[in-house]
């Protein structure tokens, strides 16, 4: 087990390179993205656009996106079922 | 990621792990919104427990969930197999009843799929793949990157989606960079080396956003 915790250390320390590298392309896409559409705003649009050629990225946005949307609406209607609760 | 998780898996459970864990990554993304279980993310012991727990969640909450995202994947699907759509059109409303049916049907599969392949883990496979499904950028980090380039605010989902996109670039030049060892015979963690090696590969394909578009358009 020490080996492999000393496996996964070193495995975060050269993705600590990683993860920089994927900041930085991260920040090269918002910049194309400004580009996109509307000049000077990034929209959800721009970025689905971006990866359209790139399956896994883009199934992975979408998935993203319509979880984020079902969340939004369940923690809606929890609240008000919570809220419901109290009047009553 | 799947060369980490099983080897021996053929290739039917490797395309359903796929599908699953665009499907479960959103599901333990959403347990980090949701701030629930703060005592086993810090108990170790704990998280077998909690990763079972959440995949039992997904089937629980998610029923009402999945027929949004089925009918996404339906109409990227309808794209592409056309020349059948005709064929089948005779036959439309019981067959669409009945492939409505065994989507969920197939997504419930997965989901089972999926759990008896997570009981059946070893402690290491269990460590990795918590560390896959937990680990995120942070928003945030991301904010602010993205404020400071664009000089306006940006909205959350764009934030989101960001950062999703961000994770599933690290997997690929992960992906990439364990090609790349087993190409040089090295074993243990992965080096920078690798992972030089791995992004200049993927340059001429487009996969690493720069500025300068590196792929050869072949022009007469």
């Amino acid at each position: 087990m020490a080996a492999t915790e000393e496996n996964f250390e070193q495995f975060e320390e050269d993705d600590a390179a990683d993860a920089a590298l994927a900041l930085c392309s991260a920040g090269q896409m918002t910049h194309k993205a400004m580009e996109i559409g509307r000049t000077g705003r990034v929209q959800v649009e721009d970025i689905v656009f971006l990866v359209r050629k790139d399956p896994r990225k883009y199934a992975r946005v979408k998935d993203l996106l319509t979880m984020n949307e079902e969340l939004k609406r369940a923690r809606k209607a929890f609240d008000e079922i919570k809220f419901a609760g109290n009047v009553k | 990621m799947e060369e980490i998780l099983n080897k021996e898996t053929d290739h039917n459970n490797i395309r359903a792990l796929e599908h699953l864990k665009y499907n479960l990554n959103v599901s333990s993304y959403e347990e980090e919104r949701m701030d629930a279980d703060d005592d086993s993310r810090e108990a170790s012991l704990a998280i077998e427990e909690s990763i079972k727990v959440e995949v039992n969640d997904d089937i629980n909450f998610s029923t009402d969930i999945v027929d949004i995202k089925q009918e996404d994947i339906m109409d990227l699907e309808s794209d592409i197999i056309l020349p059948q759509a005709s064929q089948s059109q005779n036959s439309n409303p019981p067959k669409q009843k009945k492939e409505s049916k065994s989507r969920r049907e197939l997504e419930e599969e997965e989901r089972e799929k999926m759990q008896v392949l997570v009981s059946n883990f070893t402690e290491d496979q269990l460590d990795r793949y918590e560390m896959y499904r937990r680990s995120a950028f942070p928003k945030a980090a991301i904010k602010r990157l993205m404020q400071t380039i664009t000089g306006c605010s940006v909205s959350q989902n764009v934030v989101i989606a960001m950062a999703g996109i961000a994770k599933v670039f690290v997997g690929e030049v992960v992906e990439e960079g364990l090609d790349v060892m087993e190409e040089l015979g090295d074993t243990g963690p992965i080096q920078p080396k690798h992972l030089r090696e791995a992004v200049r590969r993927m340059r001429p394909y487009g996969a690493i956003p720069s500025g300068r578009d590196y792929r050869t358009h072949f022009k007469i």
